[in-house]
């Protein structure tokens, strides 16, 4: 039996979509102030979208520090940092302390935290990239020329670093992940499809 | 135990002679030489051959984590563009990255001619909810789109924005990427396929090899690729910042890497075949 809501909506993103689809392959006046229209609805349904996520977000948090729920300590902090930005960013002087909040305290931790993996990375390379299996050789090797190839030195030392390091990211590497994005265009392009036929329900919540 | 083997075996030192090999280089750099990759070469020789006055669009979609990678890239551009009389245009429409402070702070931090106004011949047109549909919106109607600048002023009352009605009024569109590979598909999709406007990258070192096929393909114009590619665009521009100056820690770090990885090659077949002749 279908759902007349489910049927709405369902309508509503096939008709979308085909605006959208032929906006992008014909030139044609209507269909450029349709597709236009459409996309206009986009920037307020985006913000709205942000802000319902962070309600929902501090609901969310909010319940579990009412039932005491396991590190229900961080999420106090969370909320508390998630209201002192808004209130901040709302008030004035904006540029002055949501500036300091964001450049001080936030890109700071951010930072570090990439940072950090450089450590992580090193011990993690002469551990596990070791002479043994075809396999494991041939990760080392790759890995081996990739980082000689990056490191800016390289090729004042050895002109063939640039040579070998190019091959290994134009070639071997460009194949992997020319595999990769035409598969995952594809699973996109049948996903729409699906969605544009009706066939499609789990993003509707269904 | 051998010293290498104490050494491999306990992670501290390791560590500490990175971070001393590192800090050492950035406090006092050794100025080993740097060579322009053809990657990098592409965007220089294209944007040389773009007149002055033309508008170039950068998609300042970064986050305060990725910034330190690709911000000399950033600041580079910038520079550049000012010397050569380029206007400069950024917006940033991904929910996910915090561009809008950060390109502030470096038209705070670039030492600016006085003869180059803000609003004039650079812009910050703030963020733009809606991701890629939003993207879409502004390269079919920018003044209709982006209504506002950063600060609050309406985009008609900016002279540089005045000309600038679609895509089409863009020279060179250059994006800046945040954390994972998803990025430039939508600079090609919205920008490079249907305006035919030329589109180049900067992303971390992390995520290149994800956005190689796309400039193996042609459809991006070149990659600035992390720290690395924003001190050869120094290099090529004859400006020379920060990217310039981190090249050293970085050479250090990746030749000190390789010596750990080949060290500990040898200690591990050393104890391996000490084991199996006892």
């Amino acid at each position: 039996m279908i759902n007349a809501k489910s049927l709405l909506v369902q309508s509503i993103v096939a008709i979308t979509m085909f605006v959208m689809v032929l906006d992008f392959f014909f030139v044609d006046s209507t269909v450029q102030y349709a597709a236009k229209s459409l996309g206009d609805f986009v920037i307020p349904i985006s913000a709205v979208a942000m802000t319902l996520g962070g309600m929902v977000l501090a609901l969310y948090y909010a319940g579990r520090i009412r039932k005491k729920s396991q590190y229900w300590q961080y999420h106090v902090f969370g909320i508390a940092a998630m209201l002192t930005t808004i209130v901040v960013g709302l008030l004035p002087p904006v540029e002055v302390v949501f500036n300091w909040i964001n450049i001080t305290v936030i890109s700071t931790i951010g930072i570090s935290m990439i940072a950090i993996s450089a450590f992580f990375m090193l011990s993690a390379a002469y551990r596990g990239l070791r002479l043994g299996t075809v396999e494991s050789t041939l990760m080392l090797l790759g890995a081996f020329f990739v980082t000689l190839g990056n490191a800016p030195i390289s090729g004042t030392i050895w002109e063939g670093s640039q040579a070998v390091l190019a091959w290994i990211m134009d070639v071997p590497n460009v194949a992997g992940m020319r595999g990769v994005n035409i598969a995952v265009g594809l699973g996109v392009f049948l996903v729409a499809l699906r969605m544009l036929l009706g066939r499609e329900k789990s993003v509707f919540g269904d | 135990m051998s010293l290498v083997g104490k050494i491999l075996r306990d992670y501290r030192v390791v560590y500490v002679i990175l971070l001393v090999l590192v800090a050492a280089a950035l406090v006092t750099p050794l100025g080993l030489p740097l060579l322009v990759s053809k990657e990098v070469k592409t965007i220089y020789d294209h944007l040389e051959s773009i007149p002055p006055g033309s508008n170039i669009g950068v998609g300042s979609d970064f986050m305060f984590e990725t910034f330190p990678e690709m911000g000399d890239s950033f600041r580079a551009l910038f520079r550049y563009c000012l010397k050569k009389n380029l206007n400069f245009i950024c917006i940033n429409t991904d929910v996910k990255a915090q561009g809008n402070p950060l390109v502030e702070q470096v038209f705070r931090e670039v030492s600016i001619p006085k003869e180059k106004k803000y609003g004039v011949d650079y812009v910050n047109l703030g963020f733009l909810p809606g991701e890629e549909a939003a993207l879409a919106n502004f390269a079919k109607d920018v003044q209709g789109t982006a209504v506002r600048d950063a600060r609050g002023t309406p985009i008609s009352e900016l002279p540089i924005m005045k000309n600038v009605k679609t895509m089409k009024d863009f020279a060179l569109w250059f994006g800046f990427g945040g954390v994972t590979g998803d990025y430039p598909e939508r600079y090609l999709r919205q920008i490079q396929v249907p305006y035919k406007i030329g589109v180049a990258y900067a992303c971390q070192a992390g995520v290149a090899p994800t956005i190689k096929p796309y400039v193996a393909s042609g459809q991006l114009l070149g990659l600035l690729s992390s720290v690395r590619g924003g001190a050869e665009f120094e290099l090529i521009t004859g400006m020379l910042g920060g990217g310039a100056v981190q090249m050293d820690s970085l050479s250090l770090s990746h030749m000190f890497m390789l010596l750990v990885i080949i060290a500990g090659n040898i200690y591990w077949f050393g104890t391996r075949s000490g084991r199996e002749n006892r």
